[in-house]
């Protein structure tokens, strides 16, 4: 047995990694795996130098021992010579796959294409969860060399040595043991393990057998890498895929991606693809980052990042999705791409790719697509009314369905029900503050059309982009703007004038309320009375009523003062000159009386009611004893009638 | 179902609402679980629905005054002498203490209130914090208390006042009604770049960008002040650095939502008219005004019209600038009328310079 020393100190080497380098310590499986690999393809390298034609299939075996926090990776590739075991081992920073491929790349072999473990470090990654690592080797190298079949074990605690030693061994190719820090012994538990090779190293290309299972637990080959007979076993394939990796989704309208990219590179036009396969998915779930979308990336078959930075684009949070790009660079930790024109081709073919696909699913049966756009629309909506996604916007603006009185609707639908304005354009009615919608409800029904809720967040944006980009298609028209009352038809001079008097009555009435009275006509006939409230009034109401309610300590009178002192608007009762009603009450209001001022105090205690607004306690007690008084009144008139 | 269950469920619901920036929905969840509370029976309950609810509709909808009515019907309550028995819990205090922070806060962000009044109520807050024994958690009221000071005239007692919340702050846990700390040194930051104290106030935002975990919101502030600090500073480096900030800032302003986008919109207004980009600065004043329109803040609408006003001054129509100028300088009278300095005002004047500025010009 021969000591060493490691040319670097480990264990300052392994907190850098653990900081700097990986965000996440499940990656040394992903380096195990990367190096069992590489070590695979070096064997079958060699036997092609060496003409020999009899070499196992590649296979790589993923053996927990959940017990003893034992785990081992085991390959049959091309071991590890005690050169190389000194050689890339122990020496940070120099990868013998680095080598391997540029030797490969010098002899012009796509085999080169394949290795990504180019920065000589995975093996030292282990020790982010082991404490103690042994490697059992024997090299296919030596065993033909010299036909002695020798093997050799290299042992590290993480320290600054290592042990080497000669060792038994039949099996060409590598054993790593590895046993776990205590914190870490969740990676000896076979459900873990195989949701982590599932996800870091699913298209390999290699077997990987989790326990001794027979099947592999890995897809080995990507579904894009497979020849299919047809466009449609494709697409189940891919479909098939897609469930399986997120398992729980619907997976509505899946999306088989074989892109071209192009982008240009000291001054010189490249090309690449993009394959993969994404879906519309049927849940919202926030990753860490606050983001939404999972697109599981991978580059030359290993997987990179679940939520890679700028591939998707930002509106396409709904998208789930497993992407491959081999152009890709990835960083040092492997765990994101460098942000490069390369990046930007990407995310342009991944915007247009799914784009077309929108639109085609537009144009076949929309049902289940305008559900799951709802579903998503506040990530949707967002992104759809900013001023750089015109076409993002023109491919979603007619199957995004906005919240209506009734139910969720297109604006394809909206427009079916809806009045023409004198340009033959669709009136597209909302309201912004969802309290009023109530009252909007009666008014909208009588009209027989609908009104949308824009009290969503960017629902009025998405209303007036709409507008802004098809001028010739709608009218906006939001029906609780204080300063336009779209829903009501003003009286003309003359007939305003008969109303003069019942105007006047109702103004001396509901000043005590701080609201003034308004003739106007509306639908329908038999609504007698409307109110418009604006917020600041609503809020000082209730703020009278808390005072009148409670009565104020000392410290809060001033602050409360000042809140009260301020000026706001009264509120306004629209009465309807159509509503018999209030006909009625015209003819009565200039001659005052009891009668007259109880029917101005229940239309304003009614409509009140109608429109939804939350009511303060001395409010409630004031409007019921308002209609009370009414009853009061007509009784005391019955009465009188019948009394001889 | 009992009742706590139903409370409780509203009260997740809500939360999970408010995540997904359905404010009004939240709201309606809000004034379900509080109409469920009978606050004679569990005051301390009703107490944290009303402080969550008028957090809520404050700072989302922009119903200050609403806000600040339910949060009077707390106080008024808690120093009801028929409730006298409940308030002596720790959880009764608690509850207290972030209702009392909460009216302090929005009375002043609104500038609905005189300055010296929102001093008595939190005169009032301490007093209750100190006679219970929970020393440390005036930290919360300190908070307010500096920028109110700051408001009164007394810049460098407000700076202090911070200061100290900062070092009390230090001493609580996460369980302490007060803001956490970070969210302190954000305000911090916020009072210097608001007196004009850049270099210091630019330091800590450094620092801000530089903390692990900062919540997005904070994060935002540290990008609105900082860009704000840098522009106005004025290197040639500074304006490049606040453009990137601007640029990551409004990024994450719309994923925060469509209420903290105002305040970064106001910020990227005028890093893009200092570019020289005029007809996207009249694009960002038109969010602007629509965002005044839609939460209806005094605040909100003052910035736009500065914004528009120099929109306007851009194309030559300097008729419609002087028109948002007279506008924002009444709003702005109105908002200084609660304090003892004109940040307002003055803030308008600037922007009538650039208008100024921008006639001069002409040939």
């Amino acid at each position: 047995m021969s000591e060493h020393d490691i040319q670097f100190e480990i264990e300052g080497v392994i907190q850098l990694l653990a900081k700097n380098l990986y965000s996440d310590t499940d990656v040394f499986l992903r380096e195990m795996i990367q190096n069992a690999k590489d070590s695979t393809l070096k064997r079958k390298e060699l036997a092609k130098e060496r003409g020999e034609g009899d070499v196992p299939a590649p296979r790589i075996d993923v053996i927990a021992h959940p017990e003893e926090g034992v785990l081992i990776i085991e390959d049959n590739g091309a071991g590890l010579t005690r050169e190389e075991i000194h050689e890339y081992l122990s020496t940070i920073g120099r990868s013998g796959t680095r080598i391997l491929r540029d030797q490969l790349e010098r002899a012009g072999r796509l085999e080169a294409e394949a290795l990504i473990g180019q920065f000589g470090i995975g093996m030292l990654s282990a020790f982010l969860v082991a404490e103690e690592i042994e490697l059992h080797t024997r090299a296919a190298a030596a065993a033909a060399d010299d036909g002695k079949g020798e093997g050799l074990r290299w042992r590290s605690s993480g320290g600054k040595s290592y042990e080497v030693e000669e060792l038994e061994r039949d099996m060409i190719g590598t054993t790593v043991t590895l046993k776990l820090q205590d914190k870490h012994k969740r990676y000896a538990h076979e459900y873990n393990l195989s949701e982590i090779i599932r996800r870091y190293a699913d298209f390999v290309g290699v077997p990987i057998h989790l326990n001794g299972a027979q099947d592999p637990v890995n897809m080995v080959r990507a579904p894009w890498q497979v020849e299919y007979d047809s466009a449609a076993a494709r697409q189940d394939a891919h479909g098939s895929y897609w469930r399986s990796r997120f398992i729980g989704e619907v997976g509505l309208a899946i999306l088989v991606l074989d892109e071209a990219i192009e982008w240009r590179e000291d001054g010189e036009l490249k090309e690449g693809r993009v394959e993969g396969v994404v879906g519309l998915a049927n849940s919202r779930v926030y990753g860490n980052s606050g983001t939404l979308h999972q697109l599981d990336l991978y580059v030359r078959n290993m997987f990179i990042s679940s939520q890679p930075v700028g591939l998707l684009p930002r509106w396409a949070d709904f998208m789930r999705g497993v992407v491959q790009c081999d152009q890709l660079r990835p960083n040092a930790a492997r765990d994101g791409v460098m942000q490069d024109s390369i990046v930007r081709a990407v995310h342009r073919a991944l915007d247009d790719a799914i784009v077309r696909h929108l639109r085609e699913l537009a144009e076949g049966d929309q049902r289940q697509l305008v559900g799951i756009l709802r579903l998503h629309a506040p990530s949707i909506l967002p992104v759809a009314v900013r001023p750089d996604q015109g076409r993002f916007f023109k491919a979603i603006a007619d199957l995004v369905p906005l919240r209506t009185e009734h139910r969720p609707m297109t604006m394809p639908d909206y427009r079916k029900t809806a009045p023409k304005s004198a340009s033959r354009r669709h009136i597209v009615s909302y309201v912004r503050d969802y309290m009023a919608m109530n009252q909007y409800r009666m008014l909208v029904a009588a009209r027989k059309v609908h009104v949308f809720d824009a009290s969503e967040p960017f629902a009025e944006e998405f209303l007036q982009r709409y507008a802004q980009t098809y001028p010739e298609r709608i009218e906006l028209r939001r029906l609780d703007a204080e300063e336009r009352a779209d829903f009501l038809e003003a009286l003309p001079a003359e007939e305003l004038l008969r109303y003069r008097g019942l105007q006047t009555a109702g103004d001396r009435v509901l000043k005590g309320e701080d609201c003034r009275v308004e003739v106007a006509r509306f639908e329908p006939d038999e609504l007698p009375a409307l109110i418009v409230e604006p917020r600041r009034r609503r809020s000082r109401r209730e703020m009278e009523g808390v005072v009148e309610e409670l009565g104020l300590p000392a410290f809060l009178e001033g602050a409360v003062g000042d809140i009260l002192r301020e000026e706001v608007e009264p509120a306004v009762l629209y009465l309807n000159a159509s509503n018999p009603t209030i006909k009625a009450l015209a003819r009565h209001a200039p001659c005052g009386g009891a009668l007259v001022d109880a029917s101005f105090r229940a239309l304003y205690a009614n409509a009140s009611l109608l429109s939804g607004r939350r009511l303060a306690e001395n409010e409630t007690r004031r409007f019921f004893s308002h209609n009370t008084a009414l009853l009061d009144l007509l009784l005391a008139t019955e009465s009188a009638e019948i009394e001889p | 179902m009992n009742t706590f269950k139903d409370v409780d469920s509203l009260y997740y619901r809500a939360v999970e609402l408010i995540a997904k920036q359905q404010f009004v929905a939240a709201k309606v969840l809000f004034e379900d679980a509080i109409d469920r509370v009978d606050p004679w029976r569990d005051f301390v309950l009703y107490a944290y629905l009303i402080h969550m609810y008028s957090e809520t509709i404050a700072v989302f909808m922009g119903e200050s005054e609403s806000a600040l009515a339910a949060l009077t019907r707390v106080l008024a309550l808690g120093n009801d002498p028929a409730l006298e028995a409940e308030l002596h819990g720790r959880d009764a205090i608690y509850a207290l203490t972030k209702v009392y922070a909460t009216f302090a806060r929005v009375g002043r962000v609104r500038n609905a209130i005189h300055a010296r009044h929102i001093i008595e109520v939190l005169d009032a807050a301490d007093a209750l914090i100190e006679g219970a024994g929970y020393s440390l958690w005036r930290d919360a009221t300190m908070e307010e208390r500096a920028w109110v000071l700051v408001d009164l005239g007394r810049a460098e007692e407000g700076l202090e006042m911070m200061r100290q919340a900062i070092r009390l702050g230090r001493n609580n846990d996460e369980s302490a009604p007060g803001m956490q700390l970070q969210h302190k040194q954000v305000q911090l930051m916020r009072l210097l770049e608001d007196l004009d104290q850049h270099d210091e106030g630019i330091a800590i935002a450094r620092d801000l960008l530089e903390t692990e975990a900062l919540r997005s919101t904070l994060l935002l502030a540290v990008y609105r002040s900082l860009s704000q600090m840098l522009l106005q500073r004025g290197g040639d480096e500074d304006h490049w650095e606040a453009r990137q900030l601007v640029e990551q800032g409004v990024t994450l302003a719309q994923r925060c939502g469509q209420p903290w986008q105002l305040g970064m919109l106001a910020v990227h207004f005028d890093v893009v008219d200092a570019d020289s980009q005029h007809g996207r600065a009249v694009f960002i004043a038109q969010q602007l005004l629509d965002g005044a329109r839609k939460l209806d803040t005094d605040d909100d609408w003052c910035a736009a019209y500065q914004a528009m006003a120099v929109g306007h001054a851009n194309f030559h129509r300097f008729d419609k600038a002087e028109e948002c100028l007279q506008k924002a300088e009444a709003l702005a009278r109105k908002l200084d009328a609660n304090t003892a300095r004109t940040y307002y005002q003055d803030k308008t004047g600037s922007f009538r310079a650039r208008v100024e500025a921008k006639r001069e010009e002409l040939p």
